[in-house]
């Protein structure tokens, strides 16, 4: 059942998971945690477009980046007159309107993997509304709203992101784009098959 | 905890979230209180920035569960790579009931189809959070398997 396989961005994290249900370790949990807050490091520098140069990001990790920033273009688009009238001034401020917007969002019990994604799109949102210059010099902004991301996702829904097959099994599969080109040659063998079909009957 | 069912509250989706609303929606600072979670534990009677506030992200949150969900519903649609299968059964089918016409008139209307689907993803606000890039890498394969069709079917007439 929901295996996962983690693979961070900074080091590489291997996490197998044998039930889904089953009670985790503490370490488990840490590296679940520890991964999640990766995936939102890597989006929240993405919205900075702040080179990544350590190492490349995972395979969810890009496509998180991709399907995230589409949201949150959308959000910022649709709510620009609600965005424009907040003040977020610090951390503390962020959090507790991130917080407050996502406890409203999962109230109703649903979760899923694109309700998952908006997550990551706000904390993009929240992270363009904090003032460019540092809060402190020894505060990196983005890692700090990794933090509280993280936070959100794993207590509120992390056995449902092992229950539904985690980062790479679950969310990759469902989200990742197939390519085009092995499409392209699939429907072309599939032609073949049905013409010489056809041909049978001519 | 489930995974998704239909949008949640389709019908609020309409909510005129573009609106301004009519007075300043948060007084500087106020969402800066300590631990400002709900409404009612913080808000004292007659604090209409703050119960504006606190609406604010009450559509900002549907808003958000509105795109998850939907974004989630059409990715568990069935996909390109799905449906060469499914064309050819349902081809299979026209043919032995119809013959080579009734394919050509199922043809037709799914290129008539296609063209109001077209239309309809070119309305703007419709499919945003697609990422330029996917529909950009399908675009040409799905073009190329078109022109091939047509081909092939104007083969097939000859």
């Amino acid at each position: 059942m929901g295996h996962i396989l983690l693979s961070a961005t900074a080091g590489s994290l291997d996490l197998r998971e044998p039930a889904a249900g089953c009670c985790l370790p503490p370490r488990m949990i840490d590296l679940e945690f520890r991964y999640t807050q990766a995936l939102a490091q890597d989006y929240l520098l993405h919205v900075l477009q702040v080179p990544q140069c350590e190492t490349s990001p995972s395979k969810a990790s890009k496509v998180l980046q991709d399907m995230a920033l589409s949201v949150q273009e959308e959000v910022e688009r649709r709510l620009k007159p609600w965005l424009d009238r907040i003040d977020v001034e610090s951390i503390d401020t962020a959090k507790s309107i991130f917080n407050q917007v996502m406890e409203k969002e999962f109230e109703d019990g649903i979760i899923n993997w694109g309700r998952i994604v908006t997550i990551f799109a706000f904390g993009g949102v929240i992270l363009k509304k904090l003032p460019r210059e540092p809060i402190a010099p020894d505060v990196d902004t983005y890692k700090e709203i990794s933090y509280f991301v993280a936070e959100f996702i794993m207590s509120r829904m992390g056995g449902w992101i092992r229950q539904n097959g985690g980062w790479d099994n679950g969310f990759v599969r469902k989200f990742e784009p197939k390519s085009g080109w092995l499409t392209f040659v699939g429907v072309m063998g599939q032609l073949c098959e049905m013409l010489s079909l056809l041909k049978q009957f001519y | 905890m489930s995974e998704a069912k239909p949008v949640a509250r389709d019908p609020l989706m309409e909510t005129p979230l573009f609106e301004p609303p009519p007075g300043p929606l948060l007084a500087e600072g106020a969402l800066g209180v300590t631990q400002p979670l709900w409404a009612e534990d913080l808000s004292p009677p007659g604090d209409t920035n703050l119960m504006e506030c606190v609406e604010g992200s009450s559509l900002v949150a549907l808003r958000l569960a509105c795109i998850g969900d939907e974004m989630d519903l059409r990715l568990r649609s069935p996909r390109l790579a799905q449906l060469p299968g499914r064309a050819v059964h349902s081809l299979a089918i026209t043919y032995s009931q119809m013959g080579l016409w009734g394919v050509l008139g199922r043809l037709t209307l799914s290129l008539a189809s296609l063209r109001d689907n077209v239309w309809a993803c070119g309305r703007p606000a419709s499919r945003a959070w697609v990422s330029p890039r996917w529909t950009c890498r399908w675009l040409l394969p799905v073009l190329l398997l078109l022109l091939l069709l047509l081909g092939t079917l104007r083969l097939l007439l000859q």
